[in-house]
């Protein structure tokens, strides 16, 4: 009477492939944020560690008056801390859209500077693009520009994707997002489960 | 797009909040780092070289007359006077001179002196021998090791790195500020590259 059981259709669908897709896609931007985060705490504490070569750094930018020096003392001062701030609320997950958008704004600034003290650098020693080397004040040391340009646009990228982004996987903005999906006033992926358990209730009008 | 503007408003708080407090805390001497809000590191005195060198002239026969008081009268080893730099004003001093200068009896009396205006990690990787440290970002915490002999020196050699670094300079400007003749001063314009690249002696530490 076996015979007689309703066949059951294990193949996968095509539903089920969006939402490992999906699932995936949400799993590397969250990837992406822990890394955005860690990175700027690395460089952020180096900072700390060197105010002054830091300082000496930004001053060769030209991109702040020496006089009054509040501005570019306080952005050696500040700019640091602010970076380790950002970057511990991308690693925890916390107001992850702020602070990607402050590490993008960041970037925005300081790398056209690198490329215009690059080029600098270039016309006074006489030499090649691809070899100029200097420390940036980036926290990361002495670096050969190009590389430097090409590592921060694709930092840029990855702060551009994590403030666009809705994942919120290893995250407390996810954690408070599941406690409140009851409510519904969270929109974004809450969960680090694969089942899809993605909380998707009524879009938050300030979000 | 306003949750947005708050997180930054936030975000931003937080951070100069806590650098504010940070940079408060290594105010104490102790704890070495702590930026002035308010000083212009890279401010740049610039001296009239052409009025200077006369004044120099000078203050540097003073300088020698001094020394043939003092008991070494070592005036071989007295440097040639040099052509104040037209960028910022200071006599330059090369580096035979230096060298020179290690062997003068008067350096052992501490009558000439080498100011290392590098910082804690690289005076400590090496420097001189007898250099004193008085970096100019942290002045303050070397300024009375260096009142200790600057005033009474007849020849103030500075360095830093050498190259493009412009500390040793602005060194030379605090020791103007400090009140030191600028005709004692002498500024060692190949710094600590220089030095290490030749065979001369390195000491290391504090």
């Amino acid at each position: 009477m076996h015979l007689l059981k309703p066949v059951v259709n294990d193949t996968i669908g095509i539903d089920d492939m969006i939402s490992w897709f999906d699932q995936k896609r949400l799993s590397l931007a969250s990837v992406m944020r822990i890394y955005l985060g860690g990175y700027f705490i690395y460089a952020g504490i180096n900072k700390i560690i060197d105010p002054v070569g830091f300082l000496k750094a930004i001053h060769l930018y030209n991109l702040l008056p020496e006089n009054p020096s509040f501005f570019l003392n306080g952005t050696a001062i500040i700019l640091p801390w602010l970076e380790i701030v950002c970057g511990i609320a991308l690693l925890i997950g916390w107001y992850v859209r702020g602070a990607a958008t402050i590490m993008a704004m960041m970037l925005c600034v300081f790398t056209p500077a690198i490329f215009l003290r690059s080029l600098a650098v270039m016309q006074e020693q006489g030499i090649n693009f691809f070899a100029v080397e200097f420390d940036c004040g980036c926290g990361t040391g002495a670096e050969v520009i190009w590389f430097k340009l090409c590592k921060n646009f694709g930092l840029f990228t990855l702060a551009v994707i994590t403030a666009l982004s809705r994942s919120r996987y290893f995250a407390i903005e996810g954690w408070l997002c599941k406690r409140a999906a009851a409510s519904g006033t969270c929109s974004i992926a809450a969960t680090s489960s694969h089942k899809s358990t993605t909380t998707k209730a009524a879009v938050d009008p300030t979000r | 797009m306003i949750r947005m503007l708050k997180e930054i408003v936030l975000l931003v708080i937080v951070g100069t909040t806590l650098a504010v407090l940070a940079n408060a805390v290594r105010a104490n001497p102790a704890i070495k780092g702590h930026l002035s809000w308010g000083r212009n590191y890279f401010k740049k005195i610039t001296l009239n070289p052409s009025n200077k060198n006369n004044d120099m002239q000078i203050n540097m026969q003073t300088s020698v007359e001094k020394s043939l008081k003092t008991p070494s009268n070592s005036l071989k080893s007295q440097p040639p006077i040099q052509p104040a730099h037209p960028e910022h004003g200071f006599q330059v001093i090369a580096h035979k001179d230096v060298v020179a200068l290690l062997d003068d009896p008067n350096t052992q009396a501490y009558l000439n002196i080498f100011v290392d205006a590098r910082n804690d990690d690289a005076f400590e990787k090496g420097h001189i021998p007898g250099a004193i440290q008085a970096d100019h970002y942290q002045l303050e915490m070397y300024v009375d090791d260096l009142m200790q002999f600057a005033p009474a020196a007849d020849k103030i050699v500075v360095y830093c790195n050498g190259g493009e670094c412009e500390d040793s300079i602005f060194m030379c400007q605090d020791l103007l500020e400090l009140g030191i003749d600028p005709s004692v001063l002498f500024l060692y314009e190949g710094g600590w590259k220089a030095w290490e690249a030749s065979s001369a002696p390195i000491e290391t530490g504090r």
